[in-house]
């Protein structure tokens, strides 16, 4: 039996905008799996372990860069890498994001080749860490 | 007619004559309220507001100085007045340098002089009133401006956050069906107007919020040393497509020695190519439009932008850097990116004003039809 491909966690509040990403996660070959805050998405982790997450930063609850932190935090979690997509592009968020090991900081809207190119490229270095 | 009283004077002396003189000379433009000894003014002080308090130096219980130092502690907008004879002078002096006291006049006095003297007294406390006055509300509006600008700040995020979604569901919705397979040139067709149009209004809202937003932008400034010569380029490169699709030429003439400035190379390169775009807009197809930068004297870059269209009529030249102006005729209003005498938002001119402006550079321009330059001139290091 083939082993499953890996999986995207998708943590973005507008379902819309959620699906969509999914969509783009799935044209990049990996499994799509959404969650729709941040507390629900650290729970989603724990439950099973995601090869990458694509995360926005305005979020209902917990903040996006309080999600990294805290999943850096996690022994876990310390090594699963982010990508970042906000519709906020500010110096302090680019330099917060930059101290908590974030893959790529990409913008909204985005260039889809480049956001499937930054999936495939976070996903294939954070296997081989 | 006579004027309404509006200053109270307490004058106080052991000498009843002398409180009377002075009450008969001053009576008729001020309430003038008198006391004999100090216990007395003190009480005076207590019941009414004084503007004014004048006290003779040598009275019982305590001296006008120090009468004087007590009403500056306990009511210090009064103004502090002294009356003395020669033989007190060193004292007097000494109060004036401590601040205690702000006149004082010697006597016997002539009534003229103590006139214009209690007169520039009521009109010191007035200044110094409306003084206090203005001071706390401009506190106050300064506190309401912080107040509105903290609230512009995280209005201004919602608001980007708010169109930033909807056009990038639109865009990355309308990308994703141009890459299914089987699609009819008809639709596929219709799906890139729909992403252009989507890019257009991307372009458009990004503007706005530069110009609601430029205080942050400028704060948040990433100036790096930029070769200008690779940063010309690179506009030349976006802004060819339009150039030959309008028919028209492009002449760039950048020395290779240009070298670096210190800027925020993203700006000043949308600065640059709003203000191609502009001169592409409004000369007709086939005309010429050519860009030259040059090192200055003082270290600064001069960026130029000239084309043979149109021009601006003298009328308009004052309002050109404004948001919104483009001359509005709103039945004959065209939009587009480069097509001709397209004036679209009215926001291109403005930005790039913002843009330089953050940088600590100027940009100008002068017109005649047939000729318009636009300048940048960039700080130097």
């Amino acid at each position: 039996m083939a082993l499953p491909s890996p999986e995207v966690l998708v943590v973005e509040d507008d379902p819309d905008m959620n699906e969509m990403l999914g969509a783009y996660v799935q044209l990049a070959g990996f499994e799509y799996r959404p969650a729709l805050d941040g507390s629900s998405a650290l729970a989603a982790m724990k439950d099973r372990l995601p090869a990458l997450v694509l995360l926005d930063l305005m979020l209902p609850d917990i903040d996006g860069l309080e999600v990294c932190q805290r999943m850096r935090a996690d022994e876990a979690t310390r090594e699963t890498p982010v990508v970042i997509l906000s519709a906020r592009d500010e110096p302090e968020a680019r330099r917060r994001a930059a101290l908590l090991a974030v893959r790529e900081y990409l913008t909204k809207p985005f260039d889809p080749d480049a956001l499937i190119a930054s999936i495939r490229k976070a996903v294939a270095d954070g296997s081989e860490a | 007619m006579r004027k309404a009283i509006r200053h109270t004077v307490l004058v106080i002396d052991d000498e009843p004559d002398v409180l009377q003189s002075v009450k008969d000379l001053l009576r008729f433009d001020y309430k003038v309220v008198t006391a004999t000894r100090a216990s007395e003014g003190i009480k005076a002080l207590a019941e009414q507001e004084v503007h004014v308090v004048m006290t003779d130096q040598r009275m019982p219980e305590m001296t006008g100085v120090e009468f004087l130092h007590h009403v500056r502690g306990e009511h210090p907008d009064a103004i502090r007045l002294l009356f003395t004879g020669y033989a007190d002078l060193k004292a007097v002096i000494d109060a004036i340098n401590q601040g205690n006291v702000y006149r004082y006049i010697t006597k016997p006095w002539d009534p003229s002089e103590l006139q214009s003297v209690i007169r520039e007294a009521c009109e010191r406390y007035d200044l110094i009133v409306e003084r206090k006055r203005l001071i706390d509300e401009l506190q106050e509006k300064n506190a309401e401006l912080e107040r509105a600008d903290v609230l512009k700040t995280s209005f201004l995020r919602v608001v980007a956050h708010e169109l930033r979604t909807p056009i990038t569901l639109q865009l990355g919705l309308t990308q994703l069906a141009l890459r299914t397979d089987g699609l009819t040139p008809v639709v596929r067709d219709r799906l890139e107007r729909i992403e252009r149009a989507g890019q257009k209004l991307y372009r458009r809202a990004e503007q706005l919020m530069v110009l609601l937003h430029r205080e942050e932008f400028a704060q948040n400034l990433e100036r790096a040393p930029t070769d200008l010569a690779a940063l010309v380029a690179a506009v030349v490169d976006d802004v060819r497509p339009f150039v030959e699709r309008r028919g028209q030429t492009l002449t760039v003439d950048v020395p290779s020695d240009l070298g670096e400035v210190r800027v925020d190379a993203q700006k000043i390169q949308d600065a640059l190519e709003l203000l191609l775009l502009n001169a592409v807009k409004f000369t007709p197809d086939g005309g010429h439009v050519s860009l030259t930068a040059r090192r200055r004297a003082d270290e600064g870059a001069t960026l130029e932008v000239v084309d043979d269209g149109v021009g601006i009529p003298a009328e308009q030249m004052s309002h050109l850097f404004e948001p919104f102006f483009t001359g509005f005729d709103s039945e004959h209003h065209s939009s587009g990116d480069f097509a001709f005498g397209a004036r679209g938002l009215g926001l291109g001119l403005s930005v790039v004003k913002a843009f330089v402006g953050m940088h600590g550079g100027r940009v100008s321009a002068r017109s005649e039809p047939g000729h318009t330059v636009f300048t940048i001139d960039l700080p130097g290091a």
